[in-house]
């Protein structure tokens, strides 16, 4: 066409495409890292659905395990069913 | 496993996925459209292509930021405050960083052929360099290293601060003199729109398309940060189980909870209650 | 990855022993590392930050003066360059080249381009213009332009050495009805 457009659109789209790229494998990496499945199932929690805002407790218990990083990791040990 | 799971089977990655697909659809139809099915323009010439790019790239930047805005003053509230919201800013915004790198280099090479130059200190144009530098320093503050939640504070007043530039950006061109136009659509002063026909819905169709790449996009990155939260308490409790093996348990590990967070996020909404790992459930 | 790595326990770069005082060190120092780099790309974007808002306040605030207020400031102008505003008189361009004719054109490869003289308007008032650059494409009468340059002497011309062409926000189909789509059809 005359050069600029073409460079425009591939530079533009080329960008986003290597960046979507980019996301994806970071987000794969995180997941085997963590050693969950490389795509992710999203497993339908009771107290999750339909939680659009932000409760009370949730807060707290965030707090909680934010405070464990400050080196009270007993305090908010794994509740897993083990 | 609760029904419904399974691999690529969450609710979560299948809604994000149709986005993905609508978007890349959107894209190639914008292309297809702008490049070879609208006409030249009497002015500009086939130079009017870059109408169908440049112009919904620099909106997708404004939405961008609103949503860092909108989140990080969610989090500063302490009724709505969740670490969910501190994850969605920080996404939004280095979306809104790569749009604004974007919006300046497709601008570049729209104004060489069509004003004469690549760059010149124009209020719309500097206005706009500022935003991006702003934003990366927003980025870089969200790197500086502390507890969590300190860590999210100090993130979501940044972004309050870099905020401040983007009305500043998009009524440059009405407070001061431009080189640049104002916009097309909708013109603030006069409110009529200046561009009709296939042009004007091919425009319309790269701002639906840039928008619905800009929804995965967040919700990809907002998955990101939600696994480095997640990895971040991690390596926390592997130290714990570590510990408890030592002392003879058993550690069990399940497949924790990532994917719940998915839901909310490729529906663009944040889902606060989503946390790490070792939630009492 | 192998499958070892899946199955292996996985370590976070959290550290896998943030509980040992070697764990702990390590993490300092990580966090210290990242605070120098941090650190030094937060002075970088700081300079760029100063100097940007520096550009808004010099030169984005005020980015032209249209030919009738630049003839008004004339003295105050004096020969510093600045930015001046107006539309292309229609009639007013000629391009003088040695033994040339005096059309607008692009100088024949291997020469220095013509210098182009024309008149910008802007309410009532003319500036004529001396441009000793190369004219952008979309150079042409009745089109608003923003030219960098000076006054010449003492006089109310100017000397631009660049034009730049301000497009409105208006775009017009070329020839409606008349574009072919890929099909052939004719697409309005």
């Amino acid at each position: 066409m005359n050069g600029y457009v073409e460079a425009g659109y591939i530079v533009g789209l080329g960008t986003l495409g290597i960046y979507a790229v980019s996301l994806l494998a970071r987000e794969r990496a995180a997941r085997r890292r963590l050693g969950l499945s490389p795509v992710p199932s999203s497993r339908a929690r009771p107290d999750h659905a339909g939680a659009r805002r932000p409760r009370r407790g949730v807060e707290l218990r965030e707090r909680a395990a934010g405070e464990t990083v400050g080196g009270r990791p007993e305090a908010d040990g794994p509740q897993e069913q083990a | 496993m609760s029904p419904g799971a399974g691999p690529g089977g969450g609710r979560g990655t299948a809604v994000l996925r149709v986005l993905g697909l609508l978007g890349l659809v959107g894209v190639v139809a914008t292309v297809w459209l702008g490049l070879w099915v609208t006409p030249p323009d009497r002015f500009m010439g086939n130079l009017v292509r870059l109408l169908y790019l440049h112009p919904a790239i620099a909106w997708v930047m404004y939405i961008a930021y609103g949503i860092a805005f909108l989140s990080s003053l969610l989090y500063l509230w302490p009724r709505t405050r969740a670490l969910a919201w501190d994850r969605l800013a920080g996404a939004s915004s280095e979306v809104g960083v790569v749009f604004t790198g974007l919006t300046l280099v497709t601008g570049s090479i729209w104004g060489r052929p069509t004003w004469g130059v690549w760059w010149t200190w124009d209020p719309l144009l500097t206005t706009t360099a500022l935003l991006f530098v702003l934003y990366l320093g927003y980025l870089a503050v969200r790197q500086i290293p502390g507890e969590r939640e300190a860590r999210a504070r100090r993130s979501a007043i940044a972004a309050l601060v870099a905020f401040v530039d983007v009305p500043i950006v998009y009524f440059s061109v009405l407070w001061w003199r431009s080189l640049h136009q104002p916009p097309t659509v909708d013109d603030p002063v006069t409110g009529k729109t200046y561009v009709h026909g296939s042009m004007a819905w091919t425009l319309l169709l790269s701002f639906v398309a840039l928008t619905l790449v800009y929804a995965w996009l967040l919700a990809h990155r907002y998955r990101l940060a939600a696994l480095a939260d997640l990895e971040e308490g991690e390596g926390l409790e592997l130290a714990i189980a570590e510990r408890r093996a030592e002392a003879g348990g058993v550690p069990a590990r399940g497949e924790e909870p990532a994917g719940a967070d998915l839901v909310g996020a490729a529906a663009g909404v944040p889902d606060p209650g989503a946390r790490g790992p070792g939630a009492g459930r | 990855m192998s499958d070892s790595t899946v199955l292996a326990p996985s370590v976070g770069p959290a550290g896998a022993s943030v509980l040992s005082p070697a764990g702990a060190a390590a993490r300092r120092a990580r966090q210290a590392r990242t605070r120098r780099r941090l650190a030094v790309v937060g002075l970088v974007l700081l300079a760029a930050i100063g100097y940007l808002v520096y550009k808004v306040l010099t030169s984005a605030l005020v980015y032209f003066e249209t030919a009738s207020e630049a003839v008004a400031h004339r003295a105050e102008l004096g020969n510093s360059t600045f930015q001046i505003e107006g539309v292309v008189v229609p009639g007013s361009i000629r391009q003088e080249r040695p033994g040339g004719t005096g059309a607008l054109g692009h100088a024949p490869a291997g020469e220095p381009p013509a210098d182009l003289r024309f008149i910008i308007r802007s309410g009532s008032v003319e500036v004529g213009v001396l441009d000793t650059g190369a004219p952008p494409q979309l150079f042409q009468a009745d089109v608003p332009v923003v030219l960098v340059g000076h006054f010449l002497g003492s006089t109310d011309s100017f000397s631009a050495s660049q034009i730049l062409v301000k497009h409105s926000n208006a775009y017009i189909a070329a020839h409606p009805g008349r574009v072919k789509g890929p099909t052939g059809k004719v697409v309005r």
